[in-house]
Order: C-alpha cells, then structure tokens, then sequence
C-alpha cells in the first residue's frame, strides 16, 4: 500500500507559518520558543518571541517502519510516553531537562543523553526535518527512509543549530524497540582506572548502553537479551546497581547529587581517554568518559578552553542563565556566517543565539 | 553555478597549465590527451568528459598551489578518489582539472584506546579495516567496492554497505574531519568526543559529493567485532512473501547485520556463474545475516528462522560454518558479474523506498519492465528498503538506451512517490540531476544553491553536480507534464 498522509498541515500550524512570515516581512527579529526550558543552553537571544509549543500532536508513526512524525511543538515526554506503549523510544535518550522541553527545543539543542556513545546522537536518529527559513519559505530535507543521499544533508544541520538556521516545524525520529533486558554494575575504581577500564571493555563486543563515573565509582549499564547481558555484566564485574533506572535517569536530567548548586558548570566534550584535566573539582564523566562536567568557577575561561583544544575537544561554559561555547578559529567562524546568510540572510532568526557574530 | 561559466577561454587553460607544470613536480601533472582519457568519467561510463589536466599532488601545500590557480584562472576541480562513484560525481566537468588524492594514501594513526583510526582520504576503506583487525576492530561501512573506493570517496558520497542497516553509514562513522575550503585554509571540522560547538558540520560534510570542500584528512570510528556471525538463508517461491518477511523481521526489533533479497532472475544469473546450491525453482532469496554475542545470534536465528517458515519460506538454509557463511555471500556479491554474463549491457539503480512498500514497489516495477519490454534484475538491500533493479540491455541495439533511461526515471519516481529517495547510496552526481526535482521543490533546490555558494562562492568544486538549476527542473517539469505522466509536484509552486 502506498499510503502515505500528506504532511498534512494543521491550522495551528499553518497560524505559525503565518505570524513568522509577518515578522520577516517587517525584518523583525525573531526569539524562537520551544518548552522554554533550555533558555540555559545558550546565549540570550533578544527578538519578538515566537512560540512553537502550540504546534504539537504527532502526525505518523508507524511502529512497524520504525519511524515517527511529530510537530515540533509537541512535549518530548509525551512522544516517549507512546513511543514506550508500542515497546518502542529513542535511543540517543534525550534529556529533557524540565516537563515542558519539546521536541523542537530537544532537536535545536542537538541533545543526546548517556547512552550516546553505545547507541549514536540525536543527528544519527534524525530522518526528516520540515522548517520555515529566514526568508519564509517551508522546507522539507531528509525523507522517512533510512538511506537517502539525495541533496546536502540539510536536516542533519538543523540539530544543534540553536533555532539559528530555521524555525523547525516537524521533524522525524527513526526508532527502535526498547531493549528487553538492562542492568547495571558499579566498580569501585578511581578516576585513571575508570577511563583506562572503559577503553578495555568497549573494545569488546559487549551491549554496553551507558557508562558513568562520579566519585570514585563506576557505573555500566548492559542492554540487550537477558542472557548476554548477563554473561557481560559477570565479565565486566562489580555489584549490580538496584533501581538502576532511576540513576541513569538522573544522569540522562542532570538531577544527580552531583548537579546540585551548579551555578556554574563546565562541560566537556573530549576523546574518551583523554588525560585528567589538571583543574582541581568535583568531576562527573558521562559517555565513557567523553562528556566531562566540572563545577568550578574557572576564572580563566581561555586557558581552560585552549586546553580542551589541545586534547582535541571542546568546552562550555554553564552560568546560571547562558552557556558560553568554545571559541571558533576565524575559518570556522566565516563558514558558520555564511551558512546562516544561506538560510537567514537578514539576520532574523534568533540571532546571537550560539555565537554573537550570527 | 546558475550561468555557464565561460572557461572555454583557452588562453585561461594554457596559462593555467603552464603554471601547474611551473609549480608542481612534471610527474605530478598529466595533460597529453591519451593519458587524460584514464580519467574521462567514474563507475558511471554513459558521461564521459576530457579534463583539460589532471593533478596527482603529493603535499597540502601542492593543493593550495594548484587551488590558487585555478581560482586565478576560473578553472572548476573534480576531486578524485578511487573513481568506482556510479554517478558520474567523479567525471570531469568541461574545461575543468581533476585532482587525484591517490597519492594521500597513508595511515597516519590506528588508536586502540579510543577506537579511532586517523587517514588520509585516499586510502581505501579496505585498509582502514585490515590495519584495524590486529586490534578486534574495523571500520564498519563496507561499501561492495571497498578494494578499490577511498575513504575521501565514502565521506563524499555518505557511502553504505551490507552491514549498514545495523552499523550505520559513512555518517554515522566519521567523527572529525580536516577540509581545504575553496579559500585554501584547512578548517577541522567534528570532534573525537562526539559533538562540536555550532552548527553539526560534518553531517554536511559527508554526501556533498565533493562541492564544498576538500577533505585532506578522516578520523573514523572503529569497531570491534562481534563474536560470532551467522546467516539464515529463506528461500520463496514468490518475492511477496519474501518482502513481506523483511518488514515482520524488523518490526519483530530484530536488527539484522545485513538483509538482502535477489529475486529469480538474478538467482538464475547467480547459479549460472558460482554453484551455491539453492533450489531450481525458486522466485526470491532473503540472505538474514545475524551477528553479536554468541547467546543473541542462536536467539535470532531461531525467531527469524520461525518467521521465515510462518511467511511461507520452502526451504531455509543455515550457514553451519565460516566457510558456508562466505560462499553463500559470495552467492549475492556475484550478483553484478553474474548479471553481465547474462546481458550484453546492464544499468544499475538505487532508490530507497519504505520497506512496507517492497512488494508493491517490486510489483510495479515488473510491470512497467513489460510494458518497456526490458529485463530487470532485483537484488538489494531489503532491511533499508534500498533497492537496485538491474535493467538489462544491449546498447548495440538502435533506441534501447533511451528506453532504459525512461525506464529508471520512471522507477525513482515511484520511489518518490511512495515516500522515498531518487538515491540510496550512489549519490546524485550528474546520473540525477533530474530526479531530483521530483524530490525537491524549488524553494528547497534554491536552499542547496545558497548553501553551495556559502562554501563555494566562485563554483570552482565540481561545479554543476548533484543540484539542478533551475531552468532544469522548470524543462523537466514541462516535459513531464507534457508527456502527460504522473502530476510533477513541483509545477504548481512556480
Ligand atoms: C562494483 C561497485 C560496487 C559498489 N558498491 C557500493 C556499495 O555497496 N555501497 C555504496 O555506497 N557505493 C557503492 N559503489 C559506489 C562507490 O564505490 C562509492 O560511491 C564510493 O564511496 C566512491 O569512492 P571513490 O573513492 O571511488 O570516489 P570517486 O568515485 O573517486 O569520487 C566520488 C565523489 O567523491 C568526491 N571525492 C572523492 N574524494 C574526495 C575528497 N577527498 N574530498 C572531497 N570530495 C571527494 C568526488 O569529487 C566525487 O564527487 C560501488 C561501486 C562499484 C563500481
């Protein structure tokens, strides 16, 4: 059967489409609002602010083709919630980071949760993205299949670009069947051990889901059939970890012990067995040791960025309203710019909002 | 890139050679028009351009010289991997250099700690692997032209292979790359770790088919192998039934390594060409290839095993050994060979297309393959829904060319219309130019040509690939209209 509905627009939809082409049409700048929850992940954005949280409700999903359409606006709970009825989710595990983060919000930010280096980053489960550029115009880029090399890979663009290259309308997720079988074991190691220790197990082929290490512990969590994973479990070792969900849980919304009075955070992103950082702090790495966060001040933000650059990596920098990016070299920096005149080219949509320069 | 450029100026292109051969090694440049013809197009021979020159540099610093040139002199460059594209991305372009990356054919890291393998794109994706296996590891894209196509190619054209439907595409396992922009500065671009500031431009990177940069270097991830492999092999006496299983083998959250069908007559091709053994009378194979922990594998045998016999399979075979499971893949690898014992002539699609629609897809195409009397051949990657319909032919007979081009536009037409791609893995290149503009609306084309400049002001790479102008979409929309055929959704919106 080739029935395929038609992206068919809703009427809120199409309101949005509306009062977006108004403001470009005045050349009024434009703050894009999702659950509102990520204000936090970026820089202020300053502009007539549009809210997408209205264009919500999923528009297919079939369980069968492994795929769902839904409008941007809808509540990233919510899609899990029936994802999760079908026996189904997302395995790049989105953080939400408060009840009202959308699927929008989820897919401007680019966010992936713990299990990002076993099971891929949200860009890896992206299909399909419909926007409304900076001049107005609606844009589909990707498809519902897998393999589609035709035209630049413009969806895949849209994750992590913070809202700045387009306001996204609909997107869609492939899916997969959740695993039938998780657990986890903790291993008392310290922080050199851990990394080294993660290197060795990740190079066999053991159904690894996630890996964390905070405070002298480490923690695996195996997915998969039960008898593999249990098989892996005894040969990785340690004690398994009760209410394992909960933890992973709190790792995946930042709600762990360690995230507490984290006004100020710094977040890294490095090869996983890069060195330890020679900043004294409280550390939690996250993705086998890749994402590192440290809360300290860190008064001299060049010097920690330039280190996180000599490792081959980058850093951000978390205060209590903005997060400030690793700085890009001129080359980088020009690229992005003209990127976003390709998309954007008055300047329109929430500018500034990575970088000040677009 | 929306006008002709005017490089037919042939005092430009002496200059430009006389300048190449004062700057580089004379080795290093190729321009007496026998030795250029080695170059005239990729795995795609219906295109076939003469390059004015071809460059095969050794050092970064011999690229910039040769961009500086050409950029001077208005002289477009097709950069050049292994040259197997099967879309003519690799064929010169009128008045325009190749350059060649062979000679960037070194292994500059193999890191087991963190799984990465740091190359230069003109290694092949084979030796990526080889160098990884003392270590458990390899690169898992594996394209079938892996022997002889670079890592600079596979980023190029977001290549895929058998094992992709389970380990992901070029794009899934690239994590940095550094590129030459147009304006010759090296820009690294990705993170080991997983994720960069700003915009993810690396994922635009992979399948630009070269016209945005040049990728000069490829860090890669590496993975380890699975312990055991196994491969359930069902035979059916209609390819329905055989579709049908695939969509019930993924939707049962089996994920296959690979999921392949061949219909009859490439198994016949097949049989005719290496002894495998399957029935006589069989109308379609599905090789269902398992791999993982030794627990997980014998589990999903079993289920897919269930599932192939509840679906109406008349016999399954089930590789015993290593030995069985590579000769029965030798059976499917043969495939393209067998088809040219076969048939004088034979053009290769790919299309994607949702895998519920497989059996109406496959239908569809046997039909319209009557009413345009031509063969077609299936044989695919079933568990992505990217199909290959071989159409067989003889170019030597007047007219049969032509019926085979309108053929494949019809078939990737289906494929968009049941909500797929033109393209699956072979990329755009010249081959679909005008496909695309049943994918895309105009509005979108406009966006790839703003995205194109922004990288790429001046069109000097590999100008006049993979995006149509305008004007054409506006002509292949009349003649499609014209011809009365399926509604051309773009018409209405101009
Ligand atoms: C027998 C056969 C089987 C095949 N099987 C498969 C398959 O299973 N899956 C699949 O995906 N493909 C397959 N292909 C197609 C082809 O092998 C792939 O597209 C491959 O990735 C091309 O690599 P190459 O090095 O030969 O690139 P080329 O053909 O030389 O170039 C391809 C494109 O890449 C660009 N390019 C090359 N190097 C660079 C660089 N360093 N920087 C920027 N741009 C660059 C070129 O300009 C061109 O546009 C097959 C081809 C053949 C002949």
């Amino acid at each position: 059967m080739i029935d395929f509905p038609s992206s068919t627009t809703s009427s809120i939809t199409n309101e949005l489409i509306e009062k977006i082409r108004r403001l470009i049409s005045l050349k009024e700048k434009i703050k894009i609002i999702g659950g509102g929850t990520k204000e936090r992940l970026g820089r202020k954005v300053f502009g007539n602010p549009i809210n997408v949280s209205e264009n919500r409700g999923i528009i297919t999903y079939d369980p069968a083709e492994l795929f769902v359409t839904v409008r941007s606006g809808t509540p990233i709970a919510y899609l899990e919630a029936v994802l999760k009825q079908h026996g189904q989710y997302l395995p790049f595990e989105p953080p939400h980071l408060g009840e009202q983060a959308t699927v929008g919000g989820v897919v401007a930010c680019g966010l992936s949760g713990p299990s990002r280096p076993y099971k891929g980053a949200l860009k890896d489960y992206l299909l399909k993205v419909k926007i409304i550029n900076g001049k107005g115009e609606v844009l589909t880029f990707g498809s519902q299949v897998i393999k589609n090399v035709a035209g630049f890979d413009l969806f895949r663009l849209m994750a992590g670009a913070q809202g700045t290259l387009g306001i996204i309308l609909e997107v869609t997720f492939k899916v997969l069947p959740l695993p039938p079988f998780s657990t986890t074991v903790v291993l008392e190691k310290n922080a050199t051990e851990a990394l080294r220790f993660l290197s060795i197990i990740a190079a066999k082929y053991f159904p690894i889901s996630a890996s964390c290490y905070y405070n002298n512990r480490l923690y695996v969590r195996v997915s998969g059939y039960e008898k593999p994973v249990r098989r892996a479990a005894k040969a990785i070792g340690g004690d398994i970890l009760a209410n394992d969900h909960q933890f992973w849980n709190s790792v995946k919304e930042r709600t762990h012990p360690f995230f507490r009075n984290s006004q100020r955070l710094w977040r890294f992103v490095l090869p996983q067995a890069a060195p330890l950082t020679p900043i004294e702090g409280e550390w939690f790495f996250d993705w086998g040791g890749s994402q590192r966060w440290w809360k300290g001040e860190g008064d001299n933000r060049e010097a920690i960025f330039r280190w996180a650059r000599d490792q081959g990596g980058y850093a951000w920098y978390l205060d209590k309203e903005e997060t400030l990016a690793s700085p890009l070299d001129t080359a980088l920096m020009r690229i992005h710019r003209r990127i976003k005149e390709a998309f954007d080219p008055f300047g329109l949509l929430n500018p500034g909002r990575i970088y000040e320069e677009f | 890139m929306f006008k002709e450029r005017k490089t037919k100026n042939s005092k430009n292109h002496s200059e430009l050679i006389k300048t190449l051969l004062h700057s580089l090694p004379k080795e290093e440049v190729i321009h007496e028009p026998e030795e250029l013809s080695v170059y005239e197009c990729d795995g795609l021979t219906a295109f076939k351009v003469l390059p004015l020159a071809v460059v095969i540099p050794q050092k970064i610093a011999e690229i910039l010289v040769i961009l500086s040139a050409c950029k001077r002199f208005g002289v477009p460059i097709v950069v050049r991997g292994g040259g197997t594209g099967l879309s003519g991305g690799a064929t010169p372009v009128e008045g325009g250099i190749v350059l060649s990356l062979s000679k960037f054919n070194q292994i500059l890291e193999i890191d087991p700690i963190n799984r990465i393998a740091r190359v230069e794109p003109g290694v092949t994706n084979m030796q990526v692997s080889q160098a990884a296996a003392p270590y458990g590891l390899y690169f898992a894209p594996d394209p079938s032209s892996q022997i002889a196509c670079t890592i600079g190619g596979n980023i190029a054209e977001n290549a895929g292979g058998i094992h992709c439907l389970k380990y992901g595409l070029t794009v899934n396992n690239v994590l940095a790359i550094k590129m030459l922009t147009v304006e010759g500065e090296i820009v690294s671009i990705g993170n080991v770790g997983g994720e960069s500031p700003g915009c993810d431009l690396l994922s635009l990177i992979v399948g630009s088919e070269g016209m945005l940069g040049i990728v000069i270097e490829a860090t890669l991830r590496l993975v380890p192998k699975p312990e055991c492999a196994k491969l359930v092999v069902g035979c059916f006496d209609d390819i329905t039934k055989a579709s049908k299983t695939v969509s019930q083998i993924i939707a049962s959250g089996i994920v296959p390594a690979g999921l392949e069908i061949m219909d009859k007559l490439v198994i016949e091709a097949v049989q005719f060409y290496i002894q495998v053994g399957f029935p006589i009378s069989v109308a379609a194979v599905l090789l269902c290839e398992l791999d993982g922990m030794f627990e997980e594998v014998e589990e999903e045998c079993r289920l897919v095993e269930q599932m192939m016999i509840q679906m109406g399979a008349t016999e399954i075979i089930l590789s015993k050994n290593e030995e069985e499971r590579l000769l029965l893949w030798k059976a499917r690898k043969s495939a393209f060979p067998a088809a040219g014992r076969i048939s004088p002539d034979y053009y290769c699609m790919d299309g994607t297309i949702p895998r519920k629609s497989l059996a109406f897809v496959l239908n569809r195409i046997a039909e319209l393959a009557a009413q345009y009397n031509l063969r077609v051949g299936n044989v695919f990657h079933a568990g992505d829904g990217n199909i290959h319909p071989l159409i067989l032919y003889d170019n030597s007979i007047a007219g049969e060319k032509e019926r085979v081009e309108s053929l494949g536009e019809k078939i990737l037409e289906l494929c968009v219309e049941v909500g797929g791609s033109i393209t699956g893995e072979h990329g755009v290149g010249l081959e679909k130019l005008g496909p695309m503009c049943f994918q895309f609306s105009l509005e979108e084309i406009w966006q790839f040509h703003r995205l194109k400049r922004a990288l790429d002001p001046h069109a000097l790479l590999n100008p006049g690939k993979a995006i149509p102008t305008l004007h054409r979409c506006a002509e292949f929309g009349k003649m499609h209209v014209h011809q009365g055929q399926i509604a051309f959704r773009n018409v209405e919106r101009f």
